[in-house]
């Protein structure tokens, strides 16, 4: 298995924070959320398909709703192996991270 | 709702399957926007911003993909290309050899056609030449007369500046111990420098050339007698007499037909002119003009051409005689005009075209080459294209992938073909009398037809054989039942007989022009040319007075058999004059070439008499001493006849008037008609007389002792009589056939070419046969098992191909002899059309191309029937 790369892993973790309504509009607010930047709908979904492609989410229709034009959403689910993919990007970011705030705290 | 542009170009940015979320999702953003109380026309600008920060990704994502396709299609080439490289080689030599024949074929066209466009808006710049119509003949000459110059520039407001200039022949120049003859000199107005517009490096060009005795002078000349020191201000000596150097400039353009090397100021020839800067019917000054810009040029021309009729016309109405002026672009002169007195020998369109035609030739040859072996091969990348399909490929993705790869062969073909060209160029300029240089393969013309051919190479060989290789059925294919090679045989024939066309016509066009240059050195000139060693004597003119004593010092050692003196010899050029046959009067009028020769000449040269008596050394009325004696001529059969007598002897005793002195004489004899001129031009009348003011030099009939010592004593004897003149003699032989330096460039030119286009088409017959030859192993191998012979079984392979070659002769034959005509149709004695050429070439290209074939099939048929078959 590969490792994540830190775009994947935010987009893997804004999927799993909106609890079964993880579409185009709330995983783009999601992801501007944690990285603080807004990814341009030309690329989003181009992030979404690598994902896809690699086995960490699936895909499904979701319903057509007027605000939406009538055009249906796809909704993404995150799987077992994004789950472990995540699990490993954890453990290496906390690993990565072990005792950087002391450092950092007697840095400053 | 229908969704805006920006909305559609945010949507097909994301993968396709995914495009209809994109919209709605950018739907409840508006709406979003909406409640916040943002306007449409905001949201269409963060709609487009959108689009903006998606391009990075966008593009590179697309590109990635393109760019493995291509990696996968140049390692596929890169690797069939190292499979075969036999194949390979013929393929990008053949290409290679051809581009470079093209290249070296443009560039010398180039060169060609730029004569005389670099001057300064040399669109403006003219020059005046002349048409001289009587009753009797039509002529146009190059120069016209001194008067015209002032006339017209005072006379017409379209004339911004006009300048004279008349070339001078070789003149001795002294600076102390440098003593050169000079060529390349001229006599100019000052306002030279205005109508070409060339800057002087050093002295004003306002006020150089407006004393007399004084000259301005190339770079390589000043070089030449001071070395590093300044020229100007210096004095040397012409003739004897002092000169200043008055300027010093540049380089000029080589691509022009004034190859200027010195320009003395008209003062300095006016004492040698006298009444002729008056005289409005001599051809003497080469006129330019330069004409104001946006005029009229056609009215002008039209208004100037009776110019002489305003000074002289009762004169010419007089002799029946009719002067007309006309211009001509300067640019157009190398190439266009061919008038009497051009200041060089004019450029050669027919081997411009013959060239040109060439190249195409040449191309067509490497190009099908190109085609053969790729359709060839075919077979062996039916498996490739099978699979290829079979996993989703398009036929447009097969073609361009296949274009793709001649267009790389093409490619490295041209690199070939710039290293052939660099390593030639210094070859092919001595061949061609060229000054090519590496930065002039830079030139932007040279670039962008480089481009300009390879694309068209790339497009028209790859384009047959991307469209057959991607035809394939991949299920044929993959099977193993297709017919390898079989697509495009006829094709290959086809083209096979195109090259070998192309191919034997050039050859038998080369033949045909030596054939014309052997025969035009050989042929009997009716003189003797053999061990005439020529003196030019300039520099010292007393000499004329005393030029039987000189003879006669000369004639005293043995090896010297004969001696004469003369004003030219054959070879050489000659002073013409107006002739007026007496009993005809005025009306009767032409322009004729005089020689000046004293009693020995017809002797030395051997001419004989075709009636009347040639000059008597013995007979003092004979020869002319001063311009005030009646003259006597001898005349050719040429000008007997151009005087209306049906036998030379009618001419004999008839008086004639010469524009030489205005002097009228009795013809005593007529001399049999011999080239004094190249076998280029018919033999013009020509007036000879006896008189020794105008002798020039002194032809020597050099015996049969070893000419180095025999040329030792002659130099001796020389510096003893003139010292401090440098001998500057000639063997006639050699500088007579200097006239057929251009034809013999011209062959050189073409046989080079005709060459590289059989060799080319070989190197297809080559690669073919062997391909053809491997593919037929198997056939071969059952025909030997079965009791065929080796030497049959390569007669019966080599056969095919040789009826090809055949063909394509017989075919080749009625459009080399139609091009032949062509050529042949520019010279006044002509080798004539025969057969052998024809067949020679025939011959040539049937022997080399039945050695390649037979080489390829003899090997095939050596091989042990048991290694071919058993794999079976």
């Amino acid at each position: 298995m590969r490792e994540l790369t830190l775009y994947e892993t935010i987009f893997l973790l804004a999927v799993t924070r909106q609890s079964g309504n993880a579409y185009g509009v709330t995983i783009r607010a999601e992801v501007a959320r944690i990285s603080g930047r807004a990814i341009p709908y030309g690329t989003l979904y181009s992030y979404l398909d690598q994902l896809f492609r690699k086995g960490y989410l699936t895909k499904a229709l979701g319903s057509a709703t007027s605000e939406r034009g009538g055009r249906s959403k796809i909704l993404y689910r995150i799987t077992p192996e994004g789950v472990d993919a995540l699990k490993e990007a954890f453990r290496i970011q906390k690993t990565v991270c072990l005792g950087l705030d002391q450092f950092l705290k007697a840095k400053a | 709702m229908k969704s805006s542009r920006a909305l559609r170009w945010l949507a097909a940015m994301s993968p396709e399957g995914e495009r209809f979320a994109v919209l709605g999702d950018l739907e409840e953003e508006r709406r979003l926007c909406g409640k916040d109380g943002r306007t449409p026309v905001l949201f269409e600008i963060w709609c487009w911003g959108q689009i903006l920060r998606s391009l990075p990704r966008f593009l590179k994502n697309c590109l990635e993909w393109r760019i493995q396709m291509f990696k996968s299609f140049v390692k596929i080439a890169v690797r069939n290309m190292a499979r075969h490289p036999g194949y390979t080689l013929i393929n990008i030599l053949g290409l290679a050899l051809g581009l470079a024949g093209c290249g070296l074929i443009f560039l010398f066209i180039a060169h060609e056609t730029s004569f005389d466009r670099s001057w300064p808006e040399a669109d403006r710049i003219y020059r005046v030449a002349e048409e001289v119509k009587s009753e009797a003949s039509t002529r146009q000459y190059a120069g016209i007369s001194y008067p015209f110059a002032p006339a017209v520039k005072s006379g017409f407001p379209a004339v911004e500046d006009a300048a004279r200039m008349a070339q001078l022949g070789p003149r001795l120049v002294e600076n102390g111990e440098k003593r050169f003859y000079e060529e390349g000199m001229f006599a100019a107005d000052p306002e030279i420098f205005a109508v070409f517009g060339f800057p002087l490096a050093e002295g004003n060009p306002e006020t150089a050339l407006v004393n007399p005795d004084a000259a301005v002078i190339s770079k390589a000349v000043s070089a030449k007698y001071f070395g590093s020191e300044p020229a100007l201000g210096k004095t040397v000596l012409l003739n004897g007499k002092p000169l200043q150097i008055t300027g010093v400039f540049d380089r000029l353009p080589s691509a022009s037909h004034l190859k200027i090397s010195w320009l003395l100021s008209m003062g300095t020839i006016r004492p040698f002119l006298g009444r002729e800067m008056e005289n409005w019917q001599n051809t003497m000054a080469n006129t330019y003009l330069k004409v104001r810009p946006k005029i009229d040029v056609a009215a002008f021309e039209k208004e100037m051409s009776g110019l002489a009729d305003k000074y002289i016309g009762d004169r010419l109405r007089q002799g029946g005689q009719t002067y007309r002026y006309f211009l001509q672009p300067v640019s157009s002169i190398h190439l266009e005009s061919n008038l009497l007195d051009e200041m060089e020998p004019p450029g050669n369109r027919t081997l411009l075209v013959l060239l040109a035609a060439a190249a195409v030739l040449i191309l067509l040859i490497a190009g099908f080459n190109f085609i053969n072996l790729s359709t060839a091969r075919s077979a062996r990348r039916a498996r490739e294209v099978g699979i290829r399909k079979v996993v989703g490929a398009v036929r447009r993705h097969l073609v361009l992938q296949h274009m793709g790869e001649s267009a790389l062969m093409t490619l490295l073909a041209a690199a070939a073909a710039v290293a052939v060209t660099v390593l030639v160029l210094g070859a092919f300029n001595r061949l061609a009398g060229t000054d090519f240089s590496i930065p002039d393969l830079l030139s932007l013309r040279v670039l962008g037809f480089g481009l300009a051919v390879l694309a068209l190479t790339a497009f028209g060989a790859g384009l047959y054989p991307a469209l057959i290789l991607s035809s394939f059925k991949p299920a044929a294919t993959l099977k193993g039942s297709f017919a390898s090679g079989r697509r495009g045989a006829a094709l290959r024939r086809v083209m096979v007989v195109g090259q070998f066309f192309a191919a034997a016509l050039l050859v038998a066009g080369t033949l045909m022009i030596v054939r014309q240059v052997d025969f035009m050195k050989n042929r009997d000139l009716g003189f003797a040319k053999e061990r005439k060693f020529f003196l030019p004597i300039r520099g010292n003119s007393s000499w004329t007075a005393r030029s039987e004593e000189v003879k006669a010092a000369f004639l005293k050692h043995t090896s010297v058999l004969g001696a004469a003196a003369s004003s030219s010899v054959p070879g050489r050029s000659f002073s013409s004059f107006n002739v007026v046959l007496e009993e005809k009067g005025a009306g009767s009028n032409w322009s004729m070439n005089h020689l000046f020769i004293d009693a020995e000449f017809l002797k030395v040269y051997d001419i004989p008499m075709a009636a009347g008596r040639p000059f008597d050394a013995a007979l003092a009325a004979d020869r002319t001493d001063d311009w005030d004696e009646p003259p006597v001529f001898l005349v050719n059969e040429a000008a007997a006849r151009t005087f209306g007598f049906a036998s030379p002897g009618e001419a004999v005793g008839k008086l004639i008037r010469t524009g030489c002195g205005g002097r009228t004489g009795t013809i005593i004899g007529v001399v049999r008609d011999f080239h004094y001129a190249g076998l280029q031009q018919a033999i013009a009348p020509l007036v000879m007389e006896w008189f020794p003011e105008m002798f020039r030099g002194l032809t020597l009939s050099l015996g049969p002792s070893p000419i180095g010592e025999t040329l030792a004593t002659v130099e001796r004897e020389w510096n003893g009589r003139f010292p401090g003149l440098p001998m500057a003699g000639l063997f006639l032989d050699e500088d007579f056939n200097r006239q057929y330096r251009s034809d013999e460039r011209t062959l050189a030119i073409v046989r080079l070419f005709s060459g590289l286009g059989l060799f080319v088409a070989c190197l297809g017959l080559f690669g073919l046969s062997a391909f053809l030859a491997e593919q037929k192993r198997k056939e071969i191998g059952i025909r030997k098992t079965l009791g065929a012979s080796a030497a049959g079984i390569a007669a019966r392979f080599s056969g095919s191909f040789l009826g090809l070659v055949l063909l394509a002769n017989v075919l080749a034959v009625p459009a080399a002899w139609l091009a032949m005509n062509r050529y042949l149709g520019g010279f006044a004695y002509r080798a004539g059309v025969s057969a052998w050429p024809f067949v020679a070439a025939a011959g040539l290209s049937l022997a080399i191309s039945f050695l390649t074939v037979a080489f390829q099939s003899m090997r095939a048929a050596r091989t042990n029937p048991a290694d071919t078959l058993r794999n079976e």
